[in-house]
């Protein structure tokens, strides 16, 4: 099938790509430059650095991945759920187990390290 | 200039020069012999630049194979390693190459031997039993191999140039970490894994969208062969796991390169962390290799016992049921690390609970073979192989799942012969039977039965001499990765068998090749004159062996679920259509150029050459930028062509 000859930029498409860009480009500087001014740390800053990133999630989605746009049968929204099940799964699981091990091991706990190398069960290499 | 790399990195002691004379040697072997045979440009124009999945799936068993023998060696040597060094014996490795080449090992056997295989098969098998030409993305199967290979290509390289890590093959920090791996060995282990887990990814995207799109016309999901639904589910879990592992590596590569402290526990990193992730990659990543296996030996048995198979239904809903619950078991990798008992139990239950879609399969086999006419061709025997190891490994498997057990048990021995259970028993036999059972599509003879019955035999007493010692070392407390123990403990006898067993298994391995041998030789005796040796029963059988380039003259149409075999059963008279000309992609370096400058991006920045890293990238992109505007197109073969070419196939199966 030849390639249509109609310009780059009268395509619908390309416009969508060229705003993705230019919108995940804004999402992820302002998210740096709030992280890097704002060294306080707090419930509010890391709320604001998660909106951040639902934003860029969006673009991703509705620009590149055009999850908006779709004919039957509905796979993007099947292949949409199932991934927002697993992430779900992962971040939440790995929430819990982490808040978990930091209960039991106190954070950071050096021992970890130890019993880490000890678990890989070899003398350590100079 | 050059970075880190300099004189020093060459080997110096006489085993690690010896693997690096024989890999220069077997490569200076090969190209000599394609040279002197003038084979190059043949090698070039049908193979390396081919997008024909057929071709992709044939090079990517190739070089699985290749790095098969290369595991098997590490293996041997691992085992020769313990089956004398014992008390005053320290053996032939030191310590610190044991370790390499346990990490080696398990990398290469994972990555490239296991994974190469699967997607190989999917490659050869896939579009035939779907009814289509080709994959969805032909080129992007290109890039996948390539991207596969320039991996491969990455690891082996750090047997000449450098060392491989020396961290285990999941390279937990803090061990992976600058402060106690600072040479080049973790980068090696971590930029081969990225590049070929890129390739891995693209290829979960390609097959996803092949099975969504490209069934022909009237087959529905439900009428799907049984494999296509296992490839499926793989790929899906492909998809959402693979990205875990590149995150989870590029933070460590973070940490390595740029001082970061995301696993370190200096300013508030966390190592567990690493751990947490690399195994919420780790155990889909078991489940990837396994799934399609099954769906091989579905239809293996289908075929062979002459019966649908029994549950279809039951069978895909286990399959989903796996897709899903794969991502909530993950932390049964690290059950004794400080994790509370309700998290725990949860994923103990969790665990066990996912035996059970793992069990439904194993009764729908048992029923479909349940008067069955079932004919012992090689498939069916590595089938019964493969109930035999696979139940024991799935009872140890059971055990280990209770908590309280593994705190015995985790980091042991035990564990090492449980998980070998699973994957030889599991997923390479699975991928042997597979590659058995389709080689007579692919290559228009069948395997030489006897010789093939040895091999199942080796592989088996082999398998079992190698890993049933390791159950009770495991359990007399002999721990994983262990390369010398005191003579007073008595497992001297134990680690020598377990040796005798690896030797059986390379005899079968030894046999396999020459199995190949034997079967090239007497081709003629052996020749597939139908296109259907085994009686088959989905789409695949229906075309011509060695199926055409094209697969399908005239794209089928489905009204069943074991399609060829209703049309044997009804005799329906061939498609009298005329024939169309046919599009096909054309072929294409590309994907060898861009994996070529991933590969230099992944050494660049191994060894610190800043401008090669920058070179290579900006190359890729240049790359990628120029093909999706230039679409090269596609060559068409007439319809007269491929009429010609199907009445001299026709006449070559009647002769
Ligand atoms: C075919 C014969 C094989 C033999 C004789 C063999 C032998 C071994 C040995 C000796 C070790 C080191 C165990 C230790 O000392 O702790 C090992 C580890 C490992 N093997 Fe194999 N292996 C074989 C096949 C495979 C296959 C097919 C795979 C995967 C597809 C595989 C994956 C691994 C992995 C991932 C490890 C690391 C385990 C760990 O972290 O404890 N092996 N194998
Ligand atoms: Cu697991």
């Amino acid at each position: 099938m030849s390639a249509p000859t109609k310009s780059l930029l009268q395509d619908k498409s390309f416009k969508l790509y060229v705003q993705g860009f230019v919108f995940s480009l804004i999402f992820t500087l302002a998210a740096y430059f709030f992280a890097t001014s704002n060294t306080s740390g707090g419930l509010l800053f890391g709320i604001t650095l998660a909106l951040f990133a639902f934003g860029q999630l969006l673009t991703q989605l509705i620009c590149f991945l055009h999850l908006d746009q779709e004919s039957k049968p509905r796979y993007n929204q099947m292949a949409f759920i199932y991934t927002a099940l697993t992430v779900f799964a992962i971040v939440a699981g790995s929430l819990w187990i982490m808040h978990n091990l930091h209960y039991n091991m106190k954070p950071q706990d050096p021992n970890i390290e130890q019993k880490i190398l000890e678990n890989e069960g070899y003398e350590i290499r100079q | 200039m050059l970075g880190k790399l300099n004189l020093d990195a060459l080997p110096y002691d006489p085993i690690a020069i010896g693997g690096a004379i024989s890999l220069i040697g077997g490569t200076i072997g090969i190209a000599a012999l394609l040279t002197y045979k003038k084979r190059w440009g043949w090698l070039y124009k049908e193979w390396l630049t081919s997008l024909d999945a057929k071709k992709i799936g044939i090079m990517y068993i190739v070089v699985a194979t290749l790095m098969l023998l290369r595991g098997l060696m590490d293996a041997a040597m691992l085992r020769g390693q313990t089956a004398i060094a014992s008390g005053e014996n320290s053996g032939y490795l030191t310590s610190d190459h044991f370790q390499q080449m346990f990490s080696a090992h398990g990398t290469i056997m994972i990555f490239f031997v296991a994974m190469g295989l699967m997607f190989g098969l999917i490659n050869l098998v896939l579009p035939l039993m779907l009814g289509a030409r080709d994959v969805a993305f032909p080129f992007l199967n290109s890039v996948s191999f390539w991207l596969f290979f320039a991996g491969m290509a990455l690891v082996n390289t750090s047997l000449i140039i450098g060392e491989f890590s020396a961290a285990g093959w999941l390279a937990y920090p803090p061990l992976s970490g600058l402060e106690y791996s600072p040479g080049v060995g973790v980068d090696y282990w971590i930029w081969s894994l990225q590049i070929a887990g890129i390739g891995s990814l693209l290829s979960g995207i390609n097959f996803i969208t092949t099975i969504l799109k490209m069934r022909a016309p009237g087959m529905t999901l439900m009428k799907m062969p049984i494999f296509a639904w296992s490839v499926l589910t793989s790929m899906m879990l492909v998809v959402t796991a693979f990205p875990v592992l590149t995150v989870t590596l590029g933070l460590l590569s973070l940490d390595r390169l740029l001082g970061t402290n995301f696993f370190t526990t200096t300013l508030g990193g966390d190592p567990m962390m690493y751990v947490n992730l690399i195994w919420a990659w780790g155990h889909p990543e078991v489940y990837i290799l396994i799934l399609p296996a099954f769906g091989i030996f579905s239809e293996i048995v289908a075929t062979f016992s002459r019966k649908r198979l029994f549950g279809y239904k039951s069978m895909v809903i286990a399959l989903l049921a796996i897709a899903v619950l794969s991502y909530i078991v993950w932390l049964h990798h690290f059950f004794t690390m400080g994790a509370g008992p309700n998290v725990n139990a949860f994923f103990g239950i969790m665990t066990m609970i996912i035996a059970i879609p793992t069990g439904v399969k194993v009764f729908n086999w048992l029923f479909t073979m349940y008067r069955g006419s079932i004919d012992f061709k090689n498939p069916m025997i590595w089938f019964l192989g493969f109930v035999m190891t696979f139940t024991i490994g799935g009872m140890t498997g059971v055990m280990m799942s209770v908590p309280a057990i593994d705190f015995q048990m985790h980091n042991s021995m035990f564990l090492v012969a449980h998980f070998h259970n699973m994957i030889i028993g599991g997923v390479v036999f699975g991928y042997i039977a597979g590659f058995i059972y389709w080689f007579p599509k692919i290559f228009g003879f069948r395997l030489h039965e006897k010789l093939g019955t040895y091999v199942v035999g080796a592989w088996l007493i082999g398998f079992l001499l190698a890993f049933l010692p390791l159950y009770i070392l495991g359990l007399k407390g002999a721990t994983r990765r262990l390369d010398h123990y005191d003579s007073s403990l008595g497992w001297q006898w134990l680690f020598i068998i377990s040796a005798i067993g690896v030797g059986v298994i390379l005899l079968g391995v030894g046999l396999q090749l020459l199995q190949l041998y034997v079967s090239i030789k007497q081709r003629h005796k052996l020749r597939d004159t139908n296109g259907d040796p085994w009686n088959g029963r989905t789409l695949e059988w229906s075309t011509p062996s060695p199926a055409p380039f094209y697969n399908f003259a005239k794209l089928p149409s489905v009204t069943h679920r074991d399609e060829f075999w209703e049309r044997k059963r009804s005799k329906s008279k061939p498609d009298a259509s005329p024939y169309e000309d046919i599009e096909l992609p054309r072929n294409t370096p590309d994907g060898i150029i861009i994996a070529g400058m991933a590969g230099a991006v992944g050494f660049a920045l191994i060894w610190h050459i800043w401008w090669l890293a920058a070179l290579g990238l900006i190359g890729c992109i240049v790359i990628l930028i120029r093909r999706s505007i230039i679409n090269p197109g596609e060559i068409i073969i007439p319809a007269a062509a491929i009429k010609a070419y199907e009445n001299q196939l026709l006449k070559r199966t009647r002769s």
